[in-house]
């Protein structure tokens, strides 16, 4: 039921509070906030290793303090953040293109994004 | 696609939307080669002296610099998308986007000249400089 004044208020877009929580709904959600992370992450890491590249004491430092059980954690958090947003931003890419749009690709690309992101996490977790 | 009935305040929707997925392809080719890279050294596969030749190569720092141009492009449009989505209050909205985009421009100055100026420079942390003291500068 549209009233006059309705009509007048822009649409807030991200009904977070009004749609059904679905699969491809928090892969959407999930590549924003990986986005987040990564942007306080990745910065940090390429600032790292120019650091690394730059001083052999640098270099030393680094490496010992990336070891530490923290810096494993950054490590690891960083790994799969970006392996997640990478696979979906290629999901996302497919989208633009016009690949896959139909609600059954979308939920199985999602799973897929998913099952991988996961798969390779269990591997870092172990490796690390 | 439908043609657009209303282009928005800005008429910049589409360029943002364009640019992102630009360096979004951009990152694609060069952000999993770095990382790459950076586990190698993670696991001790690549020494600080190969690092040292692959980075400040020329040709590395080329690639460094179109990978810092291009992230910071995705980050901006990002940042840009997630902050209009999600906070409505329009001022506050307008001013935390000029301070990111400062940030951005200084961040990424900085970053720029990490990679072209040959210098050895430190982490400014106090542990370092008394290593540099101990070691001497090697």
């Amino acid at each position: 039921m549209r009233t006059s004044t309705h009509q007048h208020t822009p649409p807030i877009s991200p009904r977070l509070s009004i749609y059904r929580w679905r699969l491809t709904m928090l892969s959407s959600i999930c590549h924003r906030a990986s986005g987040m992370l990564l942007l306080l992450l990745i910065p940090a890491l390429i600032w790292l290793l120019l650091t690394m590249s730059h001083n052999m004491v640098d270099f030393v430092y680094a490496m010992t303090w990336l070891h530490s059980p923290l810096g494993k954690l950054l490590v690891w958090l960083t790994c799969t953040s970006l392996l997640y947003h990478i696979l979906n931003g290629i999901r996302f890419l497919c989208l633009d293109m016009g690949y896959g749009e139909s609600r059954v690709m979308m939920r199985l690309s999602a799973k897929l994004v998913w099952l991988a992101t996961l798969a390779l996490a269990i591997v870092l977790a172990v490796a690390l | 696609m439908n043609k657009e009935h209303d282009l928005g305040a800005a008429h910049t929707g589409f360029h943002d939307w364009y640019w992102q997925r630009i360096s979004a392809v951009a990152l694609l080719l060069f952000l999993p080669a770095l990382f790459g890279i950076f586990l190698a050294v993670y696991f001790g596969k690549v020494n600080y002296f190969t690092l040292n030749q692959w980075l400040t190569h020329p040709s590395g720092k080329i690639l460094c610099s179109i990978l810092l141009l291009s992230l910071a492009m995705h980050l901006w449009t990002g940042l840009k998308v997630i902050i209009e989505d999600y906070i409505h209050f329009a001022a506050g909205r307008v001013i935390l986007l000029n301070l990111i985009l400062l940030l951005l421009i200084f961040i990424g100055g900085y970053a720029a000249y990490v990679i072209w100026a040959e210098v050895s420079y430190n982490f400014l942390c106090v542990a370092c400089t008394h290593l540099s003291m101990v070691w001497g500068e090697i």
